[in-house]
C-alpha cells in the first residue's frame, strides 16, 4: 500500500531515542502488567494484565511485537531464484521493507473488512473495537441498545413507473403502521 | 422479451430475457440504483433519503406477474409458456461499500426476518410453485451492482435442482423412516471433521461430497421445511450463524470473499414436503487466494464436478476463523 511513500524522518540518533522512549516502561506502550510475576503467569492470570482487558490471555506487546517484526518488517519471501523479477511489477510480493500492512491491511480496497464502514466511504478510518472476549466489550454491548431489533413493520408503495412495487421494511419504535400485503396485487 | 422455452433433451425450462441485456452495469460513483436517493440528486430505485432494508420489483425481471406476450409460437417437440413469476431486489442496507458480512448481527436478522415475509408473500401466489431466495456476491460471479443485495425469485415451476433434491429426501424418507437431513447431521456430529459452527438451532458443515472447495452448507438441527416455519429466537440463530460464516469467509483470504448463496425452501406447489428439510447452501467460486474455479468441461459439459480439495482440510480452515457473534 505505501511502497513508494519516502520515510517520514531519517535515521537519526534523537529519532532513535524517541522509538526507545516509546517501549519504556510508564510510557504509552506500558501496560503496567506485574512483570515480577512469572511470564506464563502473565499468560494465564488476567488479574496481572488489570489494565489489559482486550487481550487479558496475553501479556502486553507479547504476540504483537513479535508478529509486527516478522510479519512487515522482516519477512522476504523473496527467493534467491527469483531475484531478476522486479517485485514491484509483481500484485501481492513481499519486499523486505516496511509496508505498514500490519496496520493498514491491503488497504480500504483490497482489505474492506478492517475499515470503518459509517466513515468517509470505509476510505480512511480503521475500524476498531475491543476485544469479543474482554470485559469492556461486554460494557459496550450493555450500552448499545440500537443492537435490539424490534417489531418489523412494512410500508408498500407503487414505484415512479406505475408498474412496480416497492415495500420499505422497518424495525423498532418507528411510527410507521404495518400495512398487510394483499398477495394478489403483486 | 421473456418467455420459457422447454429443452426437450434435458427436460428443463429456460428462461428467455433479452430485455436483461440492457441492465445496470457497473454505474459510475454516484449513480447507483440502489442507494438511497439523496435530495436534488440521482433519482435511484428507492426514493427515499435512508432506509433499512427494501425491497422492490426487478426492473430487469426474467419472470414477471404480467408476462409478456410469446416471441414465438411452442410445438409439440417445443412447447413454450408465458414467463409468470415474480423477481424482487433486496437491498440489505443503505450502505453502498458494504457487504453482508460487514452487517451487525442485528441487520442480518432483519433480513432473516424480511427473508421469512417475502417467502410467505410469494408462497401465496397461485402461480408461484417455487420461491428462490439468493445472492450473487462479487464480481468473480458476475455482480454488476456492487451495492450490497440479494434477490428473489418466484418461479412458475420447481426448478430442476430442487426436484431432485426433493425426490432424493423422498425416497431417503420412504427406504429409512429418516428425513435425509437429519441423517446427514447425525452422521456428521458423529464424525466432527467437517463441522465449521453450530448453535442451538442451526448447523454450519463443508459437505461431505463438496462441489466448491469452500462450499459451506447451514442446516436446521431440528427439522423445518421452510424460513416460515422458523421462531424468532431460530431466526435470530440463523442470523448469528451466517454472521459467523460470512466474516469467516472474509477472512481466510483477507478479501470480500464472493460466493452465490443460496436458500433451499420447500416448493410452494401445494404438495406434502414432511420429508424435506429447509438449508442454505454458499458456492464460492475461490479455490485460493488468487484462483478462481471455473465451470468447465466436465463441470459444464457431463455435470460431473471435480474438486481438487478435501472437504475435511477446508472444514478446518474455515472453522479456524470462526469467532463469536456480538450482538
Amino acid at each position: 500500500m505505501f511502497a513508494s511513500l519516502p520515510p517520514l524522518a531519517l535515521d537519526t540518533p534523537s529519532l532513535r531515542r524517541a522509538i526507545k522512549k516509546l517501549g519504556e516502561k510508564g510510557d504509552i506502550m506500558d501496560a503496567s502488567d506485574d512483570l515480577t510475576a512469572h511470564p506464563r503467569d502473565l499468560i494465564t492470570n488476567p488479574t496481572l494484565s488489570a489494565k489489559n482487558p482486550d487481550n487479558i490471555d496475553m501479556t502486553a506487546g507479547m504476540t504483537f511485537l513479535g508478529q509486527f517484526l516478522d510479519h512487515d518488517m522482516t519477512l522476504d519471501i523473496t527467493s534467491s531464484l527469483e531475484k531478476q523479477v522486479d517485485p514491484e511489477m509483481i500484485e501481492n510480493f513481499r519486499i523486505p521493507s516496511f509496508a505498514l500492512d500490519s496496520l493498514y491491511g491491503s488497504g480500504p480496497k483490497g482489505s474492506p473488512h478492517i475499515y470503518d464502514q459509517t466513515v468517509e466511504e470505509r476510505q480512511t478510518t480503521l475500524l476498531i473495537e475491543p476485544n469479543p472476549s474482554s470485559e469492556k466489550q461486554m460494557e459496550n454491548e450493555e450500552k448499545q441498545p440500537e443492537n435490539k431489533v424490534g417489531e418489523m413493520h412494512k410500508r408498500r408503495e407503487p414505484m415512479a413507473d406505475g408498474r412496480r412495487y416497492i415495500i420499505y421494511y422497518t424495525f423498532g419504535d418507528e411510527k410507521i403502521e404495518s400495512q398487510k400485503e394483499v398477495s394478489e396485487n403483486v | 422479451m421473456s418467455e420459457l422455452r422447454w429443452n426437450p433433451l434435458l427436460g428443463e425450462w429456460t428462461v428467455t430475457a433479452t430485455h436483461r441485456q440492457d441492465r445496470t452495469f457497473f454505474p459510475p460513483p454516484g449513480y447507483c440504483p440502489l442507494c438511497p436517493t439523496e435530495l436534488g440528486g440521482f433519482p435511484t430505485e428507492v426514493p427515499e433519503p435512508t432506509y433499512d432494508i427494501v425491497v422492490f420489483e426487478n426492473k430487469f425481471p426474467s419472470f414477471q406477474p404480467n408476462p409478456p406476450t410469446l416471441a414465438i409460437e411452442g410445438s409439440e417437440l417445443y412447447p413454450v409458456r408465458p414467463a409468470q413469476g415474480v423477481c424482487e431486489v433486496v437491498v440489505y442496507t443503505p450502505e453502498h461499500n458494504s457487504s453482508l458480512a460487514q452487517q451487525p448481527a442485528s441487520q442480518i436478522y432483519k433480513l432473516m426476518q424480511v427473508w421469512q415475509d417475502r417467502f410467505n408473500d410469494l408462497n401465496n401466489h397461485d402461480f408461484v410453485k417455487y420461491v428462490f431466495i439468493f445472492e450473487n456476491k462479487g464480481e468473480a460471479v458476475g455482480v454488476t451492482l456492487p451495492h450490497p443485495h440479494g434477490q428473489i425469485y418466484a418461479y412458475p415451476f420447481v426448478p430442476p435442482r430442487l426436484a431432485q433434491k426433493a425426490k432424493q429426501c423422498r425416497e431417503h424418507k420412504e427406504k429409512t423412516g429418516v428425513n435425509l437431513i437429519a441423517n446427514i447431521l447425525e452422521d456428521e456430529r458423529k464424525d466432527g471433521r467437517r463441522i465449521v459452527a453450530e448453535n442451538e438451532s442451526f448447523t454450519a458443515l463443508v459437505p461431505f461430497s463438496a462441489r466448491y472447495p469452500y462450499e459451506l452448507h447451514i442446516y436446521p438441527n431440528a427439522h423445518a421445511e421452510g424460513l416460515t416455519d422458523f421462531s424468532s429466537k431460530q431466526l435470530r440463530d440463523l442470523a448469528a450463524i451466517f454472521k459467523q460464516v460470512l466474516t469467516a469467509f472474509d477472512k481466510l483470504f483477507t478479501i470480500s470473499f464472493p460466493y452465490i448463496m443460496v436458500m433451499n425452501n420447500r416448493p410452494s406447489d401445494g404438495a406434502n414436503y414432511d420429508f424435506f428439510d429447509f438449508h442454505v447452501e454458499f458456492y464460492p467460486p475461490m479455490r485460493t487466494a488468487m484462483k478462481l474455479k471455473f465451470l468447465a468441461g466436465s463441470e459444464a459439459g457431463a455435470g460431473m464436478f471435480i474438486n481438487d480439495t478435501l472437504p475435511e482440510e477446508k472444514a478446518a480452515e474455515l472453522r479456524s476463523h470462526i469467532e463469536a457473534v456480538i450482538w
